[in-house]
């Protein structure tokens, strides 16, 4: 149909567990968005990734249907499970909580490069490594 | 630093005020200034107030570290986050067990600043309905939310659709116009049978049943949809053809054929189109803006010599064309 888009919404939500509390009631509901169907559909889709963190692109059409899509789950958690870490460093510049090799780096740059806004590979490889370092883990190789 | 969180109760009004109770002195006399602004934009919350009152986060810091941010405030038992690109804005319990302190030295320890202000929550279960309302096409055609109470007057033709993730709730000009034509047309000369390309919500297809087509085709290229579609069609108890097919593959001719699509597709699929019309058929257009009208008459006019009606509605239009009229090419 003739479909004209009033707004996006990207939002981060734990996998299976979208609810109408804030973040998604409210960002939702101003636009008069069916936040149930939405909740219903991302829990739906995404139960399998339980405890993974989904980043969901939703576009809002002028006559209050939507429409959403889910990313690549965050570089951060893709990281600590190549990494074997559970918590990133509290002082990342100083205290190092683990490492990983540049190979898992780019592993992740090619999964996440779809969804990143980098120009080519190196720019990919660099974000990802960047994020790495913001945690206290230590790139080798 | 150690933040206490105080409410005031003026005028039966509840402000809420986060202040760090290591400021200097000079700086706890700015509070009282501060409060004044910050009470303007805050909650004015009625005492007998139910809502639920949450600590909104709006988290910036360098785009590297946004993925974490999001997982910090997550992990601290923010539901989720937003992402407005240039900063995060998350939302955490106003509770005793949310550690604020610890949260802002988490994100400052990647160069992640955050400023804080209370957040009244509503009860979004039901209220984004209020958005939606009964939508009154003519005196015999009206498109309402499932939630809503009608009382439907002798002859009315009542359809329901809520809101969902198809396209087609009745409230977008392009679809009322197109119903609009649809009710004219049903009544002058009574097609049989319809084809609806691009259903989406199947709001087309359920209000030709309704207005007395036998037998309905509703297609879309989009596999969700066609699911909505079919819970519509249960929903208003009428039995359509739905399917997940585009143009191409559809044979036989119907004496009514409706697109309400993205004016590039109804030029791109003009001659497929065409070929399902029956001779003695109608073709409805619909999903126009009037600057771009001259753009689908071009495309058509190898089939027609010209439009058999046109509908307005605002800045939309639908054009109608007739087979009889003219030579289709088949």
């Amino acid at each position: 149909m003739a479909k004209k888009v009033i707004t996006q919404i990207k939002l981060q939500i734990p996998a299976g567990k979208a609810s109408p509390s804030p973040p998604v009631g409210p960002a939702l509901g101003q636009h008069g968005v069916n936040i149930m169907e939405f909740c219903k559909s991302f829990n739906t889709k995404t139960q399998k990734e339980e405890g993974m963190i989904i980043p969901v692109v939703l576009t809002v059409y002028a006559d209050r249907s939507f429409a959403f899509i889910t990313k690549t789950p965050p570089a951060s958690i893709l990281i600590k499970k190549a990494s074997g870490v559970e918590k990133g460093s509290g002082v990342p510049n100083k205290e190092k909580v683990g490492k990983i090799t540049r190979k898992q780096i780019e592993d992740i740059a090619k999964l996440k490069a779809p969804d990143l806004t980098a120009a080519s590979l190196e720019a990919a490889v660099k974000i990802i490594e960047g994020t790495a370092r913001s945690m206290g883990i230590a790139v080798e190789g | 630093m150690q933040y206490t969180r105080l409410i005031f109760i003026v005028n039966e009004k509840i402000f809420c005020y986060f202040y760090d109770v290591s400021y200097e002195d000079a700086q706890r006399a700015n509070m009282k200034k501060r409060l004044s602004t910050y009470s303007k934009e805050s909650l004015k919350l009625s005492p007998k107030s139910i809502n639920k009152v949450w600590m909104e986060l709006k988290i910036k810091g360098p785009v590297e570290g946004k993925d974490r941010a999001a997982e910090i405030l997550i992990i601290a038992g923010s539901p989720g986050v937003i992402d407005k690109d240039t900063y995060l804005k998350g939302y955490l319990p106003l509770d005793d067990s949310t550690d604020i302190e610890h949260i802002k030295m988490e994100l400052e320890c990647f160069g992640w600043g955050c400023t804080i202000r209370p957040f009244e929550d509503r009860d979004w279960t039901t209220r984004w309905r209020r958005y939606s309302k009964p939508v009154r096409i003519s005196k015999t055609l009206m498109i309402k939310p499932t939630w809503e109470e009608v009382k439907p007057q002798k002859g009315q033709i009542i359809i329901e659709i809520d809101p969902g993730r198809a396209f087609g709730t009745g409230s977008h000009p392009s679809t009322r116009v197109c119903l609009k034509a649809m009710e004219v047309l049903f009544k002058e000369y009574r097609p049989k049978n319809m084809l609806d390309v691009g259903t989406g919500s199947g709001i087309l297809a359920i209000a030709a049943r309704k207005l007395g087509a036998e037998y309905i085709v509703g297609i879309d290229t989009d596999s969700v949809t066609i699911r909505v579609a079919k819970e519509n069609a249960r929903l208003n108890r009428i039995k359509i053809a739905l399917s997940k097919r585009g143009i191409e593959d559809i044979h036989g001719r119907f004496s009514m054929v409706v697109a309400n699509i993205i004016t590039e597709e109804l030029v791109k699929i003009a001659p497929a189109l065409v070929k399902r019309i029956s001779p003695d058929g109608f073709l409805i257009l619909s999903g126009i803006l009037r600057e771009r009208v001259a753009e689908v008459k071009k495309a058509y006019r190898t089939f027609f010599q010209k439009t058999y009606r046109t509908f307005r509605y605002g800045e939309w239009v639908c054009l109608v064309y007739r087979a009889s009229y003219e030579k289709i090419f088949s």
